[in-house]
């Protein structure tokens, strides 16, 4: 890709303390806001050019929140997003326009995400359109787009439906990469997929960024697609990050003890070792964010939970270079 | 060995189309045993929610069912609903992918897993049905039963809501239960939680467990033999250990070394080329030859039968040459 990776080696993308609360209204005619669901609570990383940054937690502990929030779908309520130089969480929309170039974002639901009235490569040209480009330069593009995804130039002019699922999310991919972006969002781009299908998505992204050196923030549950994808992992429960660390000291020495569950109960395709295996179960499920515990966020549902995680928040400490934890009680 | 508890042979499931008549399903084998896990395992369209349907006499009408399956000795395929009526919900229950759909939104849960006990105990107290429905939310670990009982399904998270639908499933004490990828729709914790709840089951009340999946790690934990279906078709069977040490059909292979490993980083990972074929553009001879990279010109004019290779049963015309151990991680 055209864009050369920035000389500094400062970061591509800096989120600092980050916060999206969505208020939670009652009444009809005098609506009032009694309370506030606060759906990303303090998150801060940064993703380098040309790098894997993985976003793993379960269903509501806010990561396409986060994503929405980066990619300015979503206004958030206060914190920083740099991109480069330029702040984006001040943005108008208007003015944040210049930036979309610089960052796509690919969904999850590559049934729900095209146009089914256009051809696929009408859906890949869409974003083109919002750059200077002539009718034929923009076609031109969007098949060369096409082509980086192994999809066939003959394939161009047919619909979705006439697609599979790993093919339309080749065509997802393709549209996000058509604007020739520095960093882009996968959100959870394989979980609609089968098994089959899967590997040939995962090693199609990291192909494109072998070859392009674009960043990407990887937004998954499975433990084992992101170990496969990622140069750093952050583990994000209840609106925060509460481990972050480069992949292999992630998965060789987890501390914090959500961590240390979520790998423990991860499956392991094979038999010997998944039934000699022991596990840690978590009981109970994720508090409701909008009634968030005291102290710590993990704490009704830990197993290293003493007194003190009930009343003080764990603040980040830094166990080694790189790795990061929020716990009192890290192992 | 005594009578297996669920005994299919050769069942066929047909979908009339405006093509005429596509086989979903053809020439599927199946036992299970009283107290046996078995994974039925393949992808989207392979036709095993098809095959665990006809089983439970859930399909439509217009498909056609062929085929023989016995329950316990006796021929349930084609049965009068009378019969299979008598059978659901008490020796056999399905509990279904999609917990947010499975429960009646309108119903306490404690008025739903009251209903399953009396349709199949009709003199039952209305005490007696309480307590047992109690004892029911009790054991598939629901904190404070008490105050559950009287809650309606949105009142439930997602993985609370599967462990009703699988109290309600187990009410009668059934001697098989089908899962239906019962927790794909659930998190990696809670996924954890439920299998445990499936596990316990099994040790405590002897329930045979059909575990249908596309999770080769649920498989690896929970069961003893499993089946891989591929199109429709029995592509591989067997005991779960030499199956996945040593997998003799191609396509198992594939699936194998197409997931990526938590415990190990390949730079690539093996992917199959191509899709599963959809229903009526079947290709001639063996289904995966065309995605297959083993395939030879035998595979493509004729289909492979299901052969007996050690503790295994293999559909692959090279299952005896091959060796499937390295799969070459090449280009999708």
């Amino acid at each position: 890709m055209t864009n050369a990776v920035a000389a500094a080696p400062g970061p591509l993308l800096d989120v600092a303390d980050l916060h999206v609360a969505f208020p939670v209204r009652r009444g009809i005619v005098f609506a009032r806001q009694v309370g506030a669901i606060s759906a990303v609570a303090g998150v801060s990383l940064h993703v380098h050019p040309g790098e894997t940054l993985s976003v793993v937690g379960e269903s509501g502990c806010g990561k396409s929140t986060l994503a929405r929030a980066i990619m300015g779908l979503i206004k958030p309520t206060s914190g920083h997003i740099r991109l480069r130089s330029a702040e984006l969480a001040v943005l108008s929309p208007a003015a944040m326009r210049p930036h979309r170039r610089t960052i796509q974002l690919v969904f999850q639901n590559p049934y729900a995400c095209l146009n089914p009235r256009m051809t696929a490569l009408e859906n890949i040209a869409e974003p083109l359109r919002m750059l200077p480009l002539s009718r034929a330069e923009r076609r031109e593009r969007a098949l060369r787009a096409m082509q980086q995804v192994q999809l066939l130039p003959e394939q161009a002019d047919r619909y979705p439906f006439a697609f599979s699922g790993g093919q339309r999310q080749r065509i997802g991919i393709a549209r996000a990469l058509v604007v020739e972006p520095d960093i882009i969002i996968l959100d959870e781009p394989v979980s609609a997929l089968d098994v089959s299908v899967q590997a040939g998505v995962l090693n199609l992204l990291k192909d494109i960024q072998q070859r392009t050196g674009i960043a990407y923030i990887f937004i998954a549950h499975n433990l084992a697609v992101i170990r496969h994808m990622s140069d750093r992992v952050a583990v994000m429960y209840l609106g925060r990050i509460v481990e972050t660390a480069a992949r292999d000291d992630l998965y060789r020495s987890p501390a914090h003890p959500y961590t240390q569950a979520l790998l423990s109960a991860a499956p392991i395709p094979d038999p010997v070792r998944e039934q000699a295996r022991q596990r840690i179960v978590l009981t109970g499920d994720v508090p409701n964010p909008a009634d968030r515990p005291s102290g710590c966020g993990f704490r009704t549902r830990c197993f290293r939970a003493s007194a003190l995680c009930a009343v003080e928040d764990p603040p980040a400490r830094e166990l080694a270079p790189g790795h990061t934890v929020c716990c009192h009680h890290p192992s | 060995m005594s009578l297996p508890l669920l005994d299919i042979r050769g069942l066929a499931v047909t979908i009339p189309t405006r093509d005429g008549e596509q086989a979903a399903v053809s020439n599927v084998d199946f036992t299970i045993d009283r107290g046996e896990v078995v994974g039925l395992v393949g992808e989207s369209g392979s036709g095993k929610s098809l095959s665990m349907l006809a089983v439970m006499g859930l399909l439509p009408r217009h498909l056609h069912v062929s085929g023989s399956i016995r329950f316990d000795g006796v021929e349930i395929c084609g049965a009068p609903e009378r019969q299979m009526r008598s059978l659901r919900g008490r020796r056999i229950a399905m509990v279904f992918q999609d917990p947010m759909t499975a429960l009646n939104p309108v119903k306490t849960i404690g008025a739903q897993i009251s209903e399953m006990i009396r349709l199949h105990n009709p003199k039952l107290g209305r005490a007696e049905v309480k307590e047992r429905a109690l004892a029911l939310l009790e054991s598939v670990a629901i904190p404070a039963p008490e105050r559950r009982f009287d809650q309606y399904p949105h009142e439930f998270s997602g993985g609370m809501r599967q462990r009703v639908v699988i109290a309600i499933a187990i009410a009668n004490d059934p001697e098989l239960l089908i899962a239906d990828e019962p927790t794909t729709a659930l998190d990696v914790t809670i996924q954890a939680q439920i299998m445990e709840i499936f596990a316990r089951l099994r040790a405590e009340r002897g329930m045979a467990v059909v575990l249908i999946t596309h999770d080769l790690g649920l498989v690896a934990g929970l069961a003893d033999r499993m089946s891989v279906l591929y199109a429709g078709r029995v592509a591989e069977r067997g005991p779960v250990g030499p199956v996945f040490t040593a997998p003799r059909h191609p396509y198992t292979a594939g699936l194998l070394a197409a997931v990526p490993s938590i415990d190990d980083v390949a730079e690539r990972l093996y992917a199959i080329p191509g899709t599963p074929p959809s229903l009526g553009a079947r290709p001639p001879g063996c289904a995966f030859a065309p995605r297959c990279d083993f395939a030879v010109p035998l595979c493509r004019m004729s289909e492979p039968a299901l052969l007996r290779f050690g503790s295994a049963v293999v559909a692959c015309h090279r299952a005896e040459e091959l060796s499937l151990g390295d799969l070459p991680r090449k280009e999708a």
